[in-house]
């Protein structure tokens, strides 16, 4: 291949290949975020691919550990970017993805420190934003409005670099989520981008080219989409939606309300 | 029935009736949010059970509206109540809702003050904050060993029950936001608890079919015409994932396939 005469590298993504705890640089076992299950001593995080989606339920450790990476590679950990404002800056929460780092070591082919990291409340702002921005004349009903959103981080994910997202279906409605596999599609087919990536959204953990791991309480494992809960759950609600009710709901339920439930689903 | 000794009233839920718009208290028709294709001179939206779940695409106008009947029942358009501040409270969007209120008339029975209006971001907040509890708890030793478990998404519906619990009107915009599918049945199980009760009138504005298929609630689609009856098996939505459920893999690609046949023809 030619030299492309700019600053950059030649190299695909994955450019982040692996971090692990150095456990001599741990300063408190016992304090967060070192108490999570998961960052034992041989905590060992390789990246095998340009995408890697990362599932799992709240309160593991996800967020901290997308923090931590995104403090490695040199971004604000609040989310940040050029062009909008992070929200909520002051949740202490998020220096924990700080202080994480200093435990924390990486291997780079080679360095790099361009990119972005965005959290779930920032796809929250772009959507409303562009919500307020087209109300009251644009054709907000149309296909139009899901491609503002996709060209919104389209022109900040082309550069060559680290994209971390932490839950970009908030906010994201089926169709929005496939404009967002397309800018995923579109950052994979580049091979300068990494991705990495967490999400409940069964539709985003779709995506053909990834790695999927999964988030239990010990480390990070290799999984599939339909060994995930949350396929799972959304699965059982589409296959047996009046199963469903009856085994999570009926139960909670008084024989009147059951009545009125019959009378409901026979309708 | 034998009177409770408490101020509470003994009408079951809802409370609230209907609001219609009263178009002579419009101040200026060209200006959001009167600008809204739904907010015509006949706008009228009637609540016939205790549980309404309204369901649209963004920029419809939904959550202007649950900002507006939020407003109207004396919340903090924002997202309010006791115990948490909330979040990001400089959009401008969000005093749309209390211009609504303005033009806003509505029917009660009773009249009554109580309750909680959720935007998506609380659940955010709440959901970041029992992360953390669960992390400092207790007090800077290690995290007791099941937080990771079941418990946590029970943390998570303890949360919303404490604050839903009393008679009133309840709120929620776009609960789904940072919710899994496991802690979205989770929720389910809230809303059944409420409409159990039968002191609670629920209002929620959803993109999940999961929420939106809540048993015995009144599905409302909004359009630029005004809100009408729908069924769940109806919305984009549920369609758009039963197909993705249905076959995953081919979903993907379909919507992946467009990238390279855009390229194709730009490339042409």
């Amino acid at each position: 291949m030619g030299s492309r005469r700019n600053r950059n590298i030649n190299l695909p993504a994955p450019y982040l290949k692996r971090v692990w705890i150095e456990p001599t640089l741990v300063p408190d076992r016992e304090a967060y975020p070192f108490c999570l299950p998961f960052l034992h001593d041989d905590f060992s995080l390789s990246f095998d691919r340009a995408i890697t989606i990362i599932v799992g339920e709240n309160g593991t450790g996800k967020s901290t550990l997308l923090e931590g990476l995104a403090v490695l590679a040199g971004f604000d950990e609040a989310g940040g970017g050029k062009g909008y404002s992070t929200v909520d800056h002051s949740m202490a929460l998020e220096e924990n993805g700080g202080e994480l780092t200093v435990a924390l070591r990486a291997s780079w082919v080679p360095k790099i420190t361009n990119g972005c990291f965005f959290r779930a409340e920032t796809f929250f702002s772009v959507a409303r934003y562009l919500d307020a921005v087209g109300s009251p004349t644009a054709d907000f009903l149309s296909y139009s409005h899901g491609e503002g959103f996709l060209r919104f981080f389209e022109e900040r994910c082309q550069r060559q670099g680290l994209f971390i997202f932490d839950e970009p279906e908030s906010a994201l409605s089926p169709s929005r989520q496939m404009e967002f596999l397309k800018l995923l599609y579109r950052m994979d087919k580049s091979e300068r981008c990494q991705v990495i990536m967490a999400t409940h959204s069964p539709v985003l953990m779709a995506y053909p080219n990834a790695t999927l791991l999964q988030f239990p309480k010990y480390g990070l494992q290799p999984t599939t989409l339909r060994q995930t809960d949350h396929y799972r759950a959304m699965h059982e609600f589409f296959a047996d939606r009046r199963g469903l009710w009856k085994r999570r709901l009926w139960r909670l339920t008084s024989r009147s309300g059951r009545t009125a439930l019959r009378a409901q689903g026979r309708s | 029935m034998s009177s409770r000794g408490k101020r509470n009233i003994n009408l079951p839920a809802p409370y609230l009736k209907r609001i219609w718009l009263e178009p002579t208290l419009i101040s200026d028709r060209e200006a959001y949010p009167f600008c809204l294709p739904f907010l015509h001179d006949n706008f009228s939206l009637s609540f016939d059970r205790a549980v309404t779940i309204i369901v649209g695409e963004n920029g419809t106008g939904k959550s202007t509206l649950l900002e507006g009947i939020g407003v109207f029942a004396g919340y903090d358009e924002a997202g309010g109540g006791k115990g948490y501040a909330p979040v990001d409270h400089s959009w401008a969007l969000e005093k749309m809702g209390g211009q609504l209120s303005s033009a806003l008339r509505a029917s009660w029975l009773p009249k009554i003050t109580n309750g909680w209006f959720f935007r998506a971001e609380s659940f955010f907040s709440v959901a970041r904050y029992l992360d953390q509890m669960a992390q400092e708890y207790p007090m800077g030793g290690p995290p007791p060993p099941d937080f990771l478990s079941h418990s946590h998404g029970e943390g998570f519906l303890r949360f919303f029950e404490e604050r839903c619990q009393r008679q009133g009107i309840f709120i929620f915009d776009e609960p789904e936001s940072a919710l899994s599918p496991a802690r979205q049945i989770e929720f389910l199980k809230l809303m059944r608890r409420m409409d159990e009760s039968r002191h609670c009138q629920v209002i929620m504005a959803t993109h999940s079919p999961m929420l939106m298929a809540y048993p015995t609630a009144t599905l409302l689609r909004l359009t630029k015409d005004g809100l009408e009856p729908t069924t769940v098996e109806q919305t984009d939505h549920y369609k758009a994932l039963r197909e993705f459920i249905a076959d995953p893999k081919g979903f993907v690609e379909a919507a992946i396939v467009e990238v390279d046949l855009e390229e194709r023809e730009g490339g042409a």
